[in-house]
């Protein structure tokens, strides 16, 4: 053994220092990059808060466990991009806390399954998958079709994500229960109010075909259908792509 | 305990000894320490050639906004660029053939067919089938392809369109029509929706009221016939389904009818146009027309090879359905 180990292992004030500096190296290169965080993710345009009613259909998803099935995020990979759409940017997680990435792919990734389907399809797919998909094994969810939507969540909801950095004003919080009613009847008036707040791509609508009512599966339906609608990611990939247009011309350049 | 020669491995003693037993200060192998200094080595290269240290940049100080890009330049985003551009090569020169040709044209070219028809089937399971089912045949709520009933346009063009823009989809040239709630709204009363839907059970040949049946007609004429036409026959501009015949998208019983004009209905086909390319709505156009037509054929096959007995065991009462 050496000299300096046998110092190091003999001394515990030594060995306490080395430890802790060996242990910081660890916590350094995972923390540190929080800190820049503000500054690293790109900006892009159209990102906003989730809706009070998709907020709840958001719940729905962590309640009933989704992501351990469903990933909502399509790599960096020819593969995936061409059977799901554009990759996913760091920005279209800005307002998930937190986030459903997820690390295991049983059924499809829904990152941008916005608007693939109808509403209709969902709702029949959501009370009997397997009919619809052969192979499929996804459980049954007809219940949330007869689950009332519980209202009185959603202005904690959207408090609570105010406290974790996500912009909802005042007036979005006070309006939350009626915006959620809004959203899901589309005979109601404040169809503009929720435009205002919420931008122009909110869709406004009955979603799970019973319009006397806002249940558990209007909710999951709005959340499905905006995934992926928000943003349109070219605005990124397209400066990608110039750039290595540009690059594989100057490499052809010198070769020649 | 003292350190100590170990006479039968000639090492050195630790020092230490637990009742008795005492323990070897051996190195390491050196095969071991040899992969400890190559990994590091491997480490020191990689953080030359690839992105490794963030940094700060001179225009946004004191912010940590940049990064080393390393010697190779290699991104993850720039890669997949690169792959779908190659991806869109191959693809462009599997679709060249016939993109510049009419729909129509390929649609009767078995040649076509033949380099369209694998690629085209799982196109259709990936997007449509979920819909539509994997045999084009539909379900309930959502068309029967195969039926050669159309709501819209069925030629392959209008197929085509359809597929693109879809209907009453999000897109802004998508097509548009709804059955409007005549009870919801309160444009019929319960009694008058009652006498439609006999009316409609009439002319679909199904078991209806004939009393109810003849009032409901006039309520038609009045009401109905803007979109469904004369009859019933259904009208492609506006996506009007025919009345007469036996297929529907909301089953035809009695109570799917009451509802259908209830509540009314909008039935929704997403758009493509934003997911898949050019090339591969043209092959789904085709593709629809294709195995419409194979079923069709197959069904008048087993038509013209239905034994004359059947009639008999029909009227004898059994299933005709084997």
């Amino acid at each position: 053994m050496s000299k300096l180990h046998q110092m190091i292992e003999r001394n515990s004030l030594v060995m306490v220092l080395m430890i802790t500096i060996v242990a910081s190296i660890g916590g350094i290169i995972e923390i540190a990059p929080l800190f820049t965080i503000e500054n690293t993710i790109e900006k892009v345009e159209g990102m906003r808060p989730y809706t009070p009613l998709e907020l709840a259909g958001r719940d729905i998803y962590v309640r009933e466990g989704c992501y351990a099935c469903h990933s909502q995020m399509i790599r960096t990979l020819k593969t995936d991009v061409d059977r799901y759409g554009h990759y996913s940017l760091a920005a279209e997680s800005m307002y998930d806390h937190p986030f459903q990435w997820g690390s295991k792919r049983t059924g499809p990734d829904l990152a941008r399954v916005g608007l693939k389907y109808s509403d209709d399809w969902h709702v029949a797919h959501m009370k009997e998958p397997r009919r619809f998909v052969e192979g499929s094994i996804m459980p049954g969810y007809a219940f949330l079709a007869d689950n009332d939507l519980d209202l009185d969540r959603a202005p904690l909801s959207l408090k609570a994500l105010r406290m974790a950095g996500d912009p909802y004003t005042d007036k979005m919080i006070a309006e939350a229960k009626q915006d959620i009613l809004r959203q899901a009847d589309p005979e109601l008036e404040g169809e503009d109010d929720l435009e205002e707040r919420y931008g122009e791509k909110v869709q406004i609508r009955d979603f799970d075909g019973q319009p006397k009512r806002v249940t558990e599966m209007d909710a999951i339906v709005a959340y499905l259908q905006m995934l992926g609608t928000l943003i349109d990611p070219k605005q990124v990939s397209d400066k990608i792509r110039a750039e290595e247009a540009a690059k594989s011309k100057a490499l052809k350049g010198e070769s020649q | 305990m003292e350190v100590r020669r170990d006479p039968v491995t000639g090492e050195n003693t630790t020092g230490h000894e637990w009742d008795g037993l005492e323990e070897l200060d051996k190195n390491v192998p050196w095969p071991f320490k040899l992969g400890l200094v190559i990994a590091i080595a491997i480490a020191a290269v990689m953080w030359v050639m690839l992105p490794s240290w963030p940094h700060i940049s001179s225009d946004k100080w004191p912010y940590v906004t940049d990064y080393t890009k390393g010697t190779i330049g290699y991104s993850d985003r720039g890669r997949v660029a690169r792959n779908l551009a190659l991806l869109a090569d191959t693809q462009a020169k599997f679709d060249k053939r016939f993109t510049d040709r009419d729909l129509k044209d390929l649609l009767a070219d078995p040649e076509a067919r033949k380099s369209y028809f694998a690629a085209a089937a799982t196109l259709f399971r990936e997007n449509c089938a979920m819909c539509h089912g994997r045999k084009i045949t539909g379900r309930p709520r959502f068309p029967n392809l195969a039926d050669n009933q159309w709501l819209w346009s069925g030629d392959v063009d209008g197929i085509y369109e359809t597929i693109k823009y879809g209907i009453n989809s999000e897109h802004d040239d998508s097509r548009s029509g709804s059955m409007p709630a005549f009870g919801k709204d309160e444009m019929l009363d319960l009694d008058q929706i009652h006498d439609v839907v006999e009316y409609v059970m009439k002319i679909s040949g199904q078991k209806h009221l004939p009393d109810a049946a003849k009032r409901g007609a006039g309520l038609f004429k009045e009401h109905c016939v803007a979109c469904h036409q004369k009859g019933g026959v259904g009208n492609a501009n506006n996506g009007a389904p025919n009345l007469t015949d036996d297929e529907w998208i909301y089953e035809g019983h009695k109570k799917t009818v009451y509802q259908s004009v209830f509540y009314g209905r909008a039935g929704v086909m997403p758009h493509w146009v934003d997911r898949l390319r050019d090339a591969e709505m043209r092959q789904l156009a085709l593709y629809v027309k294709w195995v419409g037509a194979d079923i069709a054929a197959q069904k008048a096959v087993e038509l013209k090879n239905k034994p004359e007995s059947k009639v008999t065991e029909k009227l004898d009462g059994k299933d005709e359905d084997e």
